[in-house]
């Protein structure tokens, strides 16, 4: 009993990573109808950001994450401007490529600049564990699970009540319609990979505290955030959220209880196997073609 | 007709190398562009001719490539069996995939493929008993084949034979059911042709080839370890098809070669081999989505 | 006389939106039947339902006799079901002639392994088979566009070139959705035209889905009505159109199709 909620919590530390990398997806995806391969390596190279601002810079934990989101934003919006909209202009059947390509180019960029040995970067919190009723988590682990909360809520009421997170909700909708209203498309699309690349980059930041991070570190993150967004119905925010922390407890519970090997492999199979069953996802609609 | 004579003399032309250059240095490299000319022509009878997205090849090179290693290990069985044997596995598994896979599409389609290719790497690295996991397995090389220009006329030998039937296929009546489905499948069906299935074959057909290269490939380096069957692998061979151009018979033949020699030549190339490789993804589908095949046509027409 | 096709309380609901419901219709050999009915009367859901794109809620569909209602659009075809549609579908990166042998190729080509092994056979048939398409397209004047892309055509050809994909494979039915849609006054004609040659000189069987009414009413031996998915009338042309019920259906919703 003791252990089963150990395993709980260490499965909500990780469901939050999971949430926050999948929430930016889940923006890309429904507002922009954008694959993006590449959004694992936007973890990644948040991850090394937070690597290289704490140990390198010597920053303390607040300015840290601000630097990541910060970086992480502007890197979005690069990456939009250079890649994403010239490819999806000409052809947009070509854009899951290019960001299959990005994925490529980046990780193995990583690769070279920062080597293969995992990093960790500093949390600057007391170090130990803290003790809630019967379980043990570190200040780390806790963080994120705070951040994370933090987070989702901003985004929740940014979506709900400001014009940019109208803006975001209409384009989903109908695009057609949103511009026809006078929505700025263009400003759309360069605030939701923004918005998707410092998600993903804040996960990734969080999680080299705990968990470190490598040139790799985005390739399973990716697959399992679309795992996430599959079976959440692509483009829904609250089905990202529950099945972001799903996918981070039944991981933790099948580590805890069939060994560590299957873990990667458990969310990859069920996926595969709702698609079989549902081709349009668990909360998607089948289109009749005719 | 035209092109089967073509594939032969390209081929002749090969075969004359080791005489003529000679170095264990320049036939390694014509082997392993002999295999990823299989790759790349046989993953293009998915993404060119069918118009799906596949980054689950390397799965298949695997899966080949661990049949023949295993077969050998467990009954040590030669190359003759064992490269039918891998043809057939990785085709079979093709066929398993392409069953729920096949319903989906776009987007789902490859995210799929991926999942499955992740799948397939975790499953040899993790299944330590089986696959021997991160350390692999051992393979004998080919009796009557172990000098290396020997083994070089036999993958060359076995390439020819795969181009001229992916060839054959594309020029068939499944070339021409596949073309349709790619322009209108609703239309296609509604003319007769039994996409699912169609689309099924033609997947199991590209899987099998891949399973074959990977058989060659077991033999060449000696051994199968995960790690050479990753989604990067995968994304290899799609940046040959595309840099090539994809739905064209020759497109995939230039991009595996130009993709597996121009590294060796910029031999600072070499180390950023992948960055290069997910560089050109980008550029290609920027600038010339139609491959470099698409623009020499292109160019012709002018 | 022949029943080529039968909907026996041919029911389709979309998520609780019911499109169609309890038709019952038949199309007898050598008739030209016109189906008509404002917009959002089910038309389309009829077509669809018989061509096997759609699989029917509840009810059956019977081509010549047989039941087949959820079968496959592809098995549907090999029965000898052709069909255009609305929005013109022709296969791009092919040419003219090459559509109609792709047609060809599906009722009468040689097999899949039989095309691989036997390539001068393959070729043999494709020789007799472009022969087919292209004497095909003469009907329609289209012969001197056999070799442009299907789709470099305007409107009023790709048309014709649909139509000469469905009679090219003989068929036993040919269902038109909307033939007339957006063309002109003078291609309209030729289509009137066609459609009669089709019958009278070829035997086909044809379901009309028309809005326009001047093609409804020049070539129909019988006309079938609907109104939100329900048959309100069966009969002939000059007769149906001064039916109250049909009258109240389309002045009801405002005048929704004129010729």
């Amino acid at each position: 009993m003791i252990l089963l909620q150990q395993f709980l919590a260490n499965g909500v530390v990780v469901g939050s990573s999971y949430v926050l990398v999948a929430l930016g997806l889940t923006l890309i995806f429904g507002i922009l109808k954008i694959v993006n391969f590449a959004h694992g390596e936007f973890y990644m190279l948040g991850g090394y950001v937070a690597v290289v601002g704490t140990q390198l810079l010597g920053l303390s934990p607040i300015p840290s994450i601000v630097l990541v989101i910060t970086v992480m934003a502007v890197f979005g919006c690069l990456v939009e401007r250079f890649i994403f909209l010239p490819i999806g202009k000409k052809d947009p059947t070509n854009v899951i490529i290019a960001s299959f390509g990005l994925s490529i180019l980046l990780q193995n960029l990583a690769l070279k600049f920062a080597g293969p040995e995992p990093m960790a970067a500093q949390s600057g919190l007391p170090r130990g564990a803290i003790q809630i009723g019967d379980i043990f988590l570190t200040s780390e682990r806790l963080a994120i699970v705070a951040v994370a909360i933090v987070t989702v809520t901003i985004l929740l009421l940014v979506l709900r009540y400001t014009w940019v997170g109208l803006s975001l909700r209409a384009m989903s909708e109908n695009a057609t319609v949103a511009r026809i209203c006078g929505i700025n498309v263009r400003r759309v699309g360069v605030v939701t990979f923004a918005i998707g690349a410092a998600l993903a980059g804040l996960s990734g930041a969080l999680m080299s505290t705990v968990f470190t991070v490598q040139p790799n570190a985005g390739s399973l993150i990716v697959m399992k955030a679309f795992v996430i967004v599959v079976l959440a119905g692509m483009g829904s925010i609250e089905g990202a959220i529950v099945a972001g922390l799903a996918l981070g407890i039944i991981e933790s519970l099948v580590t805890g209880y069939l060994g560590s090997e299957l873990r990667d492999i458990v969310g990859f199979i069920f996926v595969m196997c709702v698609l079989a069953v549902r081709p349009q996802g668990l909360f998607g609609i089948k289109t009749d073609r005719s | 007709m035209r092109t089967i004579l073509l594939i032969l003399l390209a081929a002749a032309a090969f075969a004359l190398m080791p005489t003529i250059v000679g170095g264990g240095y320049f036939i390694n490299i014509a082997i392993v562009v002999c295999i990823y000319i299989i790759l790349a022509s046989s993953l293009d009878i998915v993404m060119g001719w069918t118009g799906l997205y596949s980054f689950a090849h390397a799965a298949f090179l695997g899966i080949g490539a661990y049949t023949a290693a295993i077969l050998g290990r467990d009954f040590g069985t030669t190359f003759w069996i064992n490269l039918p044997m891998g043809m057939i596995v990785a085709g079979l598994f093709g066929f398993l995939l392409g069953l729920p896979l096949l319903r989906a599409q776009g987007h789902f389609l490859a995210i799929m493929t991926i999942a499955f290719q992740t799948i397939v790497y975790l499953v040899l690295s993790q299944w330590t008993d089986f696959t021997g996991g991160q350390y692999g397995i051992e393979v004998e090389p080919v009796a009557g084949f172990t000098a290396l220009s020997s083994f070089f006329y036999l993958v060359l030998a076995f390439a020819t034979i795969c181009l001229i039937a992916i060839r054959l296929l594309t020029q068939s009546r499944l070339g021409d059911s596949l073309q349709a489905i790619r322009d209108d499948e609703t239309l296609a069906r509604t003319i007769g042709i039994n996409s699912k299935a169609i689309k099924l074959v033609a997947f199991a057909i590209s899987s099998s080839f891949a399973g074959g290269a990977g058989v060659l490939l077991a033999y060449h380096i000696r051994g199968v370890t995960p790690d050479d069957y990753t989604v990067l692998a995968s994304a290899t061979v799609v940046a040959m098809v595309v840099l090539g151009g994809r739905g064209r018979f020759w497109g995939p033949v230039m991009g595996a070669a130009l993709l597996i020699v121009l590294p060796e030549l910029l031999s600072s190339l070499a180390e950023y081999k992948h960055v290069f490789y997910g560089a050109v993804l980008i550029l290609v589908t920027m600038l010339a989505p139609q491959g470099l095949a698409g623009k020499f046509l292109e160019w012709r027409a002018r | 006389m022949a029943e080529i096709i039968k909907a026996e309380g041919l029911t389709k609901a979309f998520q609780g939106m019911v499109a169609l419901n309890a038709f019952d219709f038949s199309v007898n050999e050598g008739e030209i039947v016109g189906l008509i009915g404002p917009n959002g009367s089910g038309k389309s859901t009829v077509v669809n339902l018989l061509s096997g794109v759609l699989a029917p809620t509840s009810g059956r569909v019977l081509i010549e006799g047989k039941d087949f209602s959820g079968a496959a659009p592809h098995v549907v075809a090999k029965l000898g079901v052709a069909r255009t549609f609305q929005m013109i579908r022709l296969f791009s990166s092919l040419t003219v002639e090459q559509n109609i042998v792709l047609a060809l190729q599906e009722q009468s080509g040689p097999g899949y392994f039989s095309s691989f092994v036997n390539r001068r056979n393959a070729l043999a048939w494709r020789e007799t088979a472009s022969a087919k398409a292209r004497k095909t397209l003469a009907l329609f004047e289209m012969e001197k566009h056999a070799e442009k892309l299907a789709t470099d055509l305007s409107i009023g050809q790709q048309r014709m070139v649909e139509l000469a994909r469905g009679l090219a494979t003989n068929p036993r039915i040919f269902i038109l959705d909307e033939p007339a849609a957006g063309l002109s006054p003078i291609n309209v004609d030729r289509l009137i035209e066609m459609i009669r040659r089709m019958r009278d000189e070829f035997g086909v069987t044809i379901l009309l889905v028309e809005h326009v009414m001047r093609v409804v009413q020049s070539v129909c031996d019988r006309v079938v009505v609907l109104d939100y998915g329900q048959k309100i009338a069966d009969g002939r042309p000059d007769l149906v159109v001064k039916d109250p019920k049909v009258i109240e259906a389309y002045i009801g919703l405002g005048r929704s199709s004129n010729a």
